[in-house]
């Protein structure tokens, strides 16, 4: 059962211990020139996650209940979860450098979906936003896990010399999501690249 | 990322063993109920609370004329029974279906998109009234291998919440998933199955084609992708194919698989359940069932678009073109799918042929004014091109 509720809490992004810092109001660097203005309700996962040190977490109320993952920049060949790259495991999708803003987005959804492991997945209200002050893209996305938890989420991102940077939260549809929606919403908005 | 078990249905090779079933039990008749304050008693109870969480799963396909139709095949194999079992359609893109001993029946949608026609889900139904019937469960329970999980399934039982654990439980693993069953056990569950299928007029040779079209399937997948060791190592299932093409050739008197029926009556899931099965991007196996499906159903939209879709998005060399033979023709069917226009334009644009990219992102919003990503299509087109 403790395999299960771990995957939940992140869609199985996390690995190993878990150690938290606050995030000053400040820009904070994600990695490969990607910044955000940090929100000082949400505190930062420590340590590195798989291979990747331009990957973050940050969360306000606990990860079970919201969730924000930020990338400095998923490669040619590399997968939303720097723990599967870590251990070889590609049944996810991987993502192209060549991709379209669509193609990106598809990327995401299917990943989310396929890190989730479930079919309920849909996203809605897929468009185009300038992110970081580049072309990218943004959609919302309603997922229901194996917990039966109706979760609901936004992702935002831009394909940028051939990596993906990328900003994705969730949380419980009651409550939480909207909770942090105005600070993740900040957040994204605060993108430099 | 945690794999959903392979057991139910395909648990026969899993149990290596081959221990003689715990004691000799009466097989399950019309109307049965275990004698209260007995071991099975406990068990029912425990699953009846398991099955109020699967009733109220966001997993449930819930169209009542698939639930119907899944039930009526499972009356027509068992009449006696049919006033004793509940369906459950469960919304999992993996082959299994299962049936606990209160009557909970479980049956997953990629079961009923991998059946090419009745009998061969009434093969897998047929199969798990057999277990029910044998009451193999129970037996198991009573046997050691499976003490700590009858003891989960009861403390489920007395302690949990309604809708918490037990509806996780439920969905996660399915009930079968819980017991694993001997292969003796399978034998005489095939058995049943096969004397059902017979009895109401199925051809029994199906049984063997469930199994054959599995084996194929899974030596299309790349080998980090089979199951833990199930149909890697195991020439189980092989034998099994054999065992029920020999019994099948015994048949006597007309027969009829209800294959056209079976395709009909799944149509208006058959974009859900082919959109899950891409999700779980294993592409090569999912070419191997949409193979299947094609030539049952060559003028099926849907069908064409979903091959076209396993192509693109595999995105092996070669299979760009692939994917654009098989979206062009699906474009031209009726019944053509807006998304087929989208992917369309998805491959032209990678190819640099803006003005067919422009042409297909333009029919597409055209067939899809509603479609969620319109804007960022939109944004595609490129006047001047």
């Amino acid at each position: 059962m403790k395999a299960i509720r771990a995957a939940i809490l992140s869609l199985g992004l996390l690995a190993g211990c878990t150690a938290y810092e606050a995030i000053p109001g400040q820009p904070q660097a994600i990695g490969n020139g990607l910044s955000v203005v940090g929100e000082p309700e949400f505190n930062r996962r420590t340590g590195a996650i798989g291979r990747r040190a331009e990957f973050q977490q940050w969360t306000a109320d606990g990860f079970e209940l919201n969730a924000l993952h930020l990338y400095g920049g998923i490669g040619e060949g590399e997968t939303l979860s720097p723990v599967a790259d870590r251990d070889n495991r590609r049944e996810l999708p991987v993502f192209r450098a060549n991709s379209n803003l669509a193609e990106a987005a598809e990327f995401v959804q299917a990943s989310i979906a396929k890190l989730g492991g479930t079919a309920l997945i849909e996203a809605r209200d897929i468009r185009p936003i300038a992110f970081g002050g580049r072309d990218g893209f943004r959609f919302e996305f309603r997922i229901t896990l194996k917990d039966e938890v109706e979760r609901d989420g936004i992702a935002a991102g831009a394909v940028a010399s051939g990596r993906l940077y990328l900003i994705f939260y969730h949380a419980p549809r009651q409550h939480y999501f909207e909770r942090r929606k105005p600070a993740v919403e900040r957040i994204i908005a605060s993108a430099r690249l | 990322m945690r794999r959903i078990p392979r057991r139910g249905f395909l648990a026969g090779a899993l149990a290596g063993c081959a221990d003689a079933a715990t004691g000799a039990m009466t097989p399950v008749g019309a109307g049965y109920r275990p004698e209260a304050g007995s071991d099975e008693a406990e068990l029912w109870r425990a699953l009846d609370r398991m099955e109020e969480g699967t009733r109220q799963s966001r997993f449930l396909l819930r169209e009542p004329a698939i639930v119907d139709y899944v039930r009526d095949v499972a009356c027509r194999l068992a009449p006696e029974q049919c006033g004793d079992l509940r369906v459950y359609v469960v919304r999992t893109a993996q082959f299994n279906a299962s049936m606990a001993p209160n009557g909970m029946m479980q049956v997953w949608t990629g079961l009923l998109l991998r059946c090419e026609n009745e009998a061969q889900l009434a093969t897998v139904i047929g199969h798990e009234i057999g277990h029910y019937i044998e009451r193999h469960s129970l037996k198991g329970m009573l046997d050691r291998r499976n003490k700590a999980t009858a003891g989960m399934i009861l403390s489920l039982g007395l302690g949990a919440a309604g809708g918490g654990l037990g509806s996780e439980l439920a969905q996660l693993a399915g009930y079968a998933s819980m017991f694993s069953f001997n292969r003796d056990q399978e034998r005489e569950a095939d058995a049943v199955g096969l004397g059902l299928m017979e009895r109401a007029g199925y051809p029994t040779i199906e049984a063997a084609k469930v199994w054959e079209n599995l084996i194929a399937e899974n030596k299309a997948m790349p080998q980090r992708e089979r199951g833990p060791g199930f149909f890697a190592t195991h020439p189980a299932q092989e034998e099994r194919a054999e065992t029920l093409r020999r019994q099948a050739a015994q048949q006597a008197g007309p027969a009829d698989a209800r294959q056209g029926e079976y395709l009909a009556r799944l149509r208006p899931i058959r974009r859900l359940l082919l959109q899950d099965e891409l999700a779980l991007r294993q592409f090569d196996r999912s070419l191997i069932v949409l193979g299947r499906l094609a030539e049952a159903l060559p003028e099926d939209a849907a069908t064409q678009h979903f091959t076209g879709e396993a192509y693109r998005l595999r995105d092996q060399p070669g299979d760009a073109d692939r994917a654009l033979g098989m979206l062009g023709r699906a474009a031209r069917l009726p019944d053509a799918l807006a998304e087929t226009q989208r992917s369309l334009g998805m491959i032209h644009l990678a190819r640099r042929d803006q003005r067919a990219a422009n042409a297909a992102f333009r029919r597409y919003i055209e067939l899809a004014p509603a479609a969620q990503d319109r804007l960022l299509i939109q944004s595609f087109i490129r006047e001047g091109a």
